[in-house]
């Protein structure tokens, strides 16, 4: 498979999981942002702009953090890269480009919610738009999944369809248990008191993970209970240690396709496990740097992240690695690439 | 009926060619309120399966469908014969002769073709010289236009040696056509299309030196009108769809860059206009091809189709010269006569295209695609008057035919806001791919159709549509 094409498939599957991971978050903010009665002065906007990254692009556009800039900002700006409408577009950009190695009601299906998009307006009964918006935006994206893994031949380019929703999954979950430490409670009195199992409750709620928690673990929000279903429990499809599992297989599949396992990927993949199912459990991570604990997720993840550019989207360097003599080297290899951009 | 115009159904009003009789009992038959059912279905299949072209003078660039009109153009084996035996005649010729301005020139030296018309063209490609193309071949694709005069005779009237664009609608208007009209087809015994992808693949594949070649299909990307047909060419050739930033080339090989590394290239289609396809020796500044290609190329480890250069030889002033060209390479005479065509670049033939104007077109000789053409008949004072102009600034730059009186088929179109079957323009372009052995002409084509009631320009970028074209079997000779 090119390069090209694989790189564009991964990515297509990180645009429509952070699409979906997204809508999901600011819906439940902004149904929290309501109710914070008595707690006027507990910002939930910052954090999330944290979490996401755009903090300081934000910043650069928008003076005053407030609920209805924010939610614009992340869910429709075009201008923003990493907000929903702009990663509904750049997935089917992306699809676009490579329309032969998708199926046609794939391709279908993305073609239609862009138009749909395109010619959305907010301006009257912001509200009701905004529910339809996050409905309308969770079916596109689950429907999505549902002709990806049916219509699809279950090849290398269906791999890094899931390989790239899997990796978002895992980061997204990450950053979303990030949103605890930032919010920062009025005072210490406050842990354990009823804005702080808000908060909690909040955050089962944006990784949609609140029903699963009530099934195995009662109505009790527990912040232990809950940190430890959203990081290691393996048949929880929105945990990290799903996530991560899923993105195992993936990259075994595709290292088996192109013939090609790294031992470095393996080592990084094992690092994650062994964080995931830390022996101490969560209670151990709570006393011992919550920040700290996901900070090193994170790391590893990034870390895996640098490893498939360089396994599969440099193609020179692979065939070194494989033993292949080519006269090229990466200097030369650029001088080509500029040459052809003048 | 027009008249004064070859009609391909009707010889006489109401009365049907032999050929077309079923046909013409068909479209007796058939309501226009059926018709436009059967028009909607094939609409939406083609437009579900993204069968579209980008109109580049529309700034959104939005996807059109290519009009299929569902009528199809009916040719009995006795009027495809001599067509097919031009055809290859033709390519087999201009094959000959692009090898030789490419190397030996001595169609030049025995002054045949006048030296200048050649190597001062602006579509001769000095960096094609010499090179030994492999088997000596520099047009793997040919489409031929033909049209048919008022007595029925077919014609050439342009050489397609570059990249013919079109194949993909020929084979899949034949495709709709065996689902919207399956009862017409019982009644003809039409010979297949669908080899197509076939063919080319063997023969490409039979000019590669090397065991197993790899294919690949070059495009421009995702923004080129034709890129349907790439994807769809790539698809059907079981080859890889690239971009120029998926090739590099190293030591005299072209790769491609996959995620098992790099992986080689032994034969390229390329859709790529050749000015484009190799920054080092081309355009400096064209990021659509790969740095080093014609290198690889001149190394002779690369299939390329078709060849860079062409372009020589379906100059439309070249055009004027092939019946020399096919006498003096094959020492036959041609088989499919061509227009009679006034060169600007002669001073008598200039005068007389400037006193006649209007019973001519006049044609640029490096553009294609029905741009910048004048047809004289429909002109208005003042474009008569600014081509006057072009003409004697530039006389080099046009040649002039007599207007071609194009027969007519019977299509389903709109007209004083009623749809129903009325006579329109049409042309044939038939496509053959050239091997190393042999060269291969498909029974059909593309017949393309001027949709506009009068209009004798049937160029898709132009307005016009296109039908399935069915060249029928041999008939068995009665036994007595």
């Amino acid at each position: 498979m090119l390069s090209r094409v694989a790189q564009r498939l991964y990515w297509i599957g990180r645009f429509i999981e952070n699409a979906e991971n997204l809508t999901r978050i600011l819906d439940v903010y902004r149904q929290m942002d309501l109710e914070k009665s008595g707690y006027d002065d507990i910002d939930v906007w910052t954090p999330i702009l944290q979490i996401t990254e755009s903090l300081d692009f934000y910043k650069s556009l928008h003076p005053e953090v407030s609920e209805r800039e924010v939610v614009d900002f992340l869910l429709f700006s075009e201008e923003n890269p990493h907000s929903t409408i702009s990663s509904v577009f750049q997935a089917r950009e992306s699809a676009k480009n490579i329309r032969n190695n998708l199926s046609e009601e794939i391709w279908l299906h993305l073609n239609v919610m862009y138009h749909g998009l395109k010619s959305m307006t907010l301006d009257q009964n912001r509200v009701q738009k905004l529910d339809e918006f996050h409905n309308q935006i969770l079916v596109f994206c689950n429907c999505f999944h549902g002709l990806v893994d049916n219509s699809m031949i279950q090849a290398q380019g269906w791999q890094w369809l899931r390989l790239g929703r899997y990796y978002q999954r895992a980061i997204t979950t990450v950053n979303i248990l990030k949103i605890k430490y930032f919010i920062l409670l009025p005072s210490l009195d406050d842990v354990g008191s009823p804005v702080d199992l808000h908060q909690w409750m909040a955050l089962l709620k944006a990784a949609s993970a609140h029903e699963a928690y009530r099934r195995i673990h009662q109505a009790r929000i527990d912040p232990v209970l809950v940190a430890d279903l959203l990081v290691n429990t393996g048949n929880f499809p929105r945990s990290i240690a799903y996530s991560v599992d899923q993105v195992n297989l993936a990259l075994s599949s595709i290292a088996k396709a192109t013939n090609h396992s790294s031992s470095k990927v393996l080592f990084t993949l094992d690092r994650l496990r062994e964080l995931l199912h830390y022996s101490g459990g969560m209670t151990k991570v709570f006393g011992q740097g919550y920040k700290e604990y996901l900070d090193e997720i994170l790391k590893e993840l990034t870390e895996l992240q640098e490893l498939v550019d360089q396994n599969y989207f440099n193609s020179l360097k692979i065939s070194r690695d494989r033993g292949s003599d080519f006269s090229l080297d990466l200097r030369q290899l650029q001088q080509q690439q500029q040459q052809s951009r003048l | 009926m027009i008249p004064g115009y070859f009609d391909e159904v009707f010889q006489s009003p109401n009365v049907a060619r032999k050929v077309a009789a079923h046909l013409a009992e068909y479209l007796g038959q058939i309501s226009p309120e059926e018709m436009e059912v059967l028009n909607a279905k094939a609409e939406l299949s083609m437009s579900n399966q993204g069968i579209t072209f980008t109109v580049y003078a529309d700034e959104r660039g939005t996807e059109k469908i290519f009009p299929l009109d569902l009528i199809p153009r009916i040719l009995t084996h006795q009027e495809w014969a001599p067509v097919e035996k031009g055809i290859v005649q033709r390519l087999k010729a201009l094959n000959l002769f692009l090898r030789d301005v490419y190397n030996e020139q001595e169609i030049l030296k025995d002054q045949v073709v006048p030296a200048h018309l050649v190597v001062q063209s602006n579509q001769y490609c000095r960096e094609m010289t010499g090179i030994k193309v492999p088997k000596g071949v520099h047009t793997h694709i040919g489409g031929v236009d033909l049209i048919r005069n008022e007595k029925g005779e077919f014609l050439v009237l342009e050489d397609n040696l570059r990249c013919p664009s079109g194949v993909s609608y020929m084979l899949n208007n034949r495709r709709i056509l065996m689902r919207v009209l399956p009862k017409l087809f019982h009644q003809y015994k039409v010979r297949s299309v669908n080899h197509y992808p076939q063919i080319l693949f063997d023969q490409l594949t039979g000019l590669s030196k090397r065991e197993r070649p790899n294919i690949a299909v070059l495009t421009p990307g995702v923004y080129n009108s034709a890129y349907f047909e790439h994807a769809f060419l790539a698809d059907q050739l079981g080859g890889e769809l690239v971009e120029g930033q998926d090739l590099l080339t190293d030591r005299d090989v072209l790769y491609r860059k996959t995620t098992r590394g790099l992986i080689r290239v032994d034969i390229l289609y390329t859709r790529v206009d050749e000015a484009f396809i190799d920054p080092l020796v081309f355009r400096p500044d064209s990021y659509l091809g790969v740095p080093g290609l014609m290198h690889v190329y001149r190394a002779g480890n690369l299939v390329l189709a078709n060849a860079p250069g062409n372009g020589v030889a379906d100059d439309k002033a070249m055009y004027a010269y092939t019946p020399e060209i096919i006498k003096y390479y094959l020492n036959e005479e041609p088989i499919l006569p061509i227009v009679k065509t006034y060169l600007c670049a002669r001073a008598d033939e200039l005068d007389y295209v400037l006193n006649n104007l209007e019973k001519l077109v006049v044609k640029p000789t490096d553009a294609s695609g029905g741009y910048g053409l004048l047809v004289g008949s429909a002109a208005s004072e003042q474009q008569m008057a600014e081509f006057r102009v072009k003409l004697a600034q530039n006389p080099t730059g046009y040649i002039a035919q007599p207007i071609q009186k194009l027969s007519t088929h019977p299509t389903f179109v709109e007209q004083e806001g009623q749809w129903g079957f009325h006579p329109r323009h049409i042309d044939l372009r038939p496509y053959a791919v050239c091997g190393g052995e042999s060269i291969e002409v498909i029974p059909g084509g593309l017949t393309r159709v001027a949709l506009r009631q009068g209009s004798l320009v049937v160029n898709s970028s132009q307005g016009g549509g296109s039908k399935d074209t069915w060249v029928l079997q041999e008939e068995e000779a009665s036994p007595c």
